[in-house]
């Protein structure tokens, strides 16, 4: 499940000691996304995707990076970007990371 | 697990609305009384002759409901305020049929009203944080659903906005609707955007307004003298909330897992639905849900939309009210609404608005959660 939590599994229910902390490769694929246009504190416009991570992975939501056009079966996969002294995550198209 | 069918029948048999509108000075008391006292004179009754009351509210806050109904003379019935997100008012609506059907009482009040306020939920104060939550509001949300569905159906963003010219159409003949003017594709399709394929027409106005229904059992129909050809029958309440759905969307999974609860209590089938009042707070849920509902095949709705099946008139009359998208989604009134509107289309009651012959309807909420709550209500004579 993400993100991670201690309150308990969303599936089964266990919780405390049978939960553990697992890492996830960074990458995906883009299920879905959409370019918004208002938004009361984020400067828009941005790119939100729904990302399923590894192959059979949780499915999560994040900013795309610039520079792509999206489109839905993308690979993408995740970078860390200073953004006015702070960092935050991003996703952008697999191939762009590598170059 | 018993249902309505088990138990002994309840009726619709008083609606009453205070208008959808745009944020104003007006109080949610003020509001909340008009829709009450119109149900009221619906049904032909007064207020001492009501003996439990659900209201359903989810930004007043606490004691919302005493500090309302006590200006309709204060009897001591008992109060319960229900909070469900924007199914609120369905579930207001479920808690008086369940009291009734299992004899608590013979007649309840069932209401939702709410001004626009600051939302508060559960979740956001959980603390549990992914990557983007703030960014991911229901319009982007749903705007990327629109984005899913274009591409496995081949559907269309003039399709998907036509969604929106039929329900703004129904609004213009509603005088409850907080819009109330037609509007071409152009029109809809024109911006502000909002996300994605989504613009300003394609979502609905969250404004402030209230809605009342009064159900009563036989046994309190004929104790008030109650007209039994204005009285509509709850034939089902379905009420579900999340469960594992694999890869498909909750909304979509937990809407047609709800609904087909509410066909097997009641034993209606999907092609006999006449009207149904749907969460179309976004363009693309009404295409998606009526997929859901059995409507038609998946990936077909946008095309069934453009033949007239769900136009007034149409196979089935899909938000005839003109849904959240015209009609309004206030949150705390919009499911109780939903009722009201279905009421007043079985009884044959609707003016121009009206969906020839219906005798079955439904109405269909979702709420943050996700929860789902599904109606069926049927005219028996």
């Amino acid at each position: 499940m993400f993100p991670a939590q201690a309150y308990g599994c969303t599936s089964c229910g266990a919780f405390g000691d049978e939960l553990g902390i697992s890492e996830l490769p960074a990458e995906g694929t883009l299920l879905t996304f959409a370019v918004v246009h208002r938004h009361d504190r984020h400067p828009v416009p941005f790119t939100l995707g729904e990302i399923e991570i590894g192959s059979d992975g949780p499915i999560v939501r994040a900013l795309l990076g610039d520079g792509h056009e999206p489109a839905i079966g993308d690979r993408v996969r995740a970078r860390v970007v200073e953004d006015e002294g702070q960092q935050r995550l991003e996703f952008v198209a697999a191939t762009e990371v590598n170059a | 697990m018993k249902t309505l069918a088990d138990m002994r029948p309840v009726y619709v048999v008083g609606i009453g609305l205070h208008p959808y509108q745009n944020r104003s000075d007006t109080t949610y008391v003020t509001l909340g009384l008009r829709a009450v006292r119109e149900a009221l004179a619906d049904a032909g009754i007064t207020w001492p002759d009501v003996e439990s009351a659900y209201i359903g509210n989810a930004l007043v806050g606490m004691a919302a409901g005493a500090g309302m109904l006590r200006y309709l003379g204060m009897t001591g019935i008992p109060f319960a305020q229900v909070e469900n997100a924007s199914a609120s008012g369905s579930t207001a609506v479920r808690q008086a049929a369940m009291e009734v059907a299992a004899g608590f009482t013979d007649v309840s009040l069932a209401m939702g009203v709410d001004t626009v306020d600051q939302w508060r939920t559960g979740p956001a104060k959980a603390r549990v944080r992914g990557l983007a939550d703030s960014l991911a509001a229901p319009f982007t949300h749903f705007a990327m659903l629109t984005e899913k569905y274009m591409q496995e159906s081949g559907a269309t963003p003039e399709q998907i906005a036509k969604v929106a010219v039929k329900n703004h159409r129904n609004g213009a003949h509603n005088p409850y609707a907080q819009r109330q003017q037609e509007r071409t594709l152009e029109e809809v399709m024109a911006p502000p955007r909002i996300s994605g394929v989504l613009t300003r027409l394609q979502c609905t106005p969250v404004g402030e307004g209230a809605a009342a229904v009064i159900v009563m059992s036989e046994e309190g129909m004929r104790r008030h003298g109650i007209d039994r050809r204005r009285a509509i029958r709850i034939a089902a309440s379905a009420s579900r909330s999340e469960e594992i759905f694999g890869r498909e969307n909750y909304d979509v999974a937990l809407t047609r897992k709800t609904t087909f609860e509410a066909f097997e209590q009641s034993g209606i089938a999907p092609k006999e639905l006449d009207v149904l009042e749907v969460h179309d707070a976004f363009t693309i849920e009404e295409l998606l849900y009526v997929e859901a509902m059995g409507l038609c095949e998946q990936g077909e709705a946008a095309a069934a939309l453009e033949r007239g099946d769900y136009d007034i008139g149409g196979r089935h009359a899909v938000s005839p009210s003109g849904g959240l998208i015209a009609m309004g989604h206030p949150l705390g009134p919009t499911g109780t609404g939903q009722v009201a509107e279905v009421v007043r289309q079985l009884r044959g009651e609707a003016g121009v608005r009206q969906q020839p012959n219906a005798r079955v309807g439904l109405a269909h909420m979702v709420g943050i959660g996700p929860v789902c709550l599904v109606h069926i209500l049927v005219r028996d004579n």
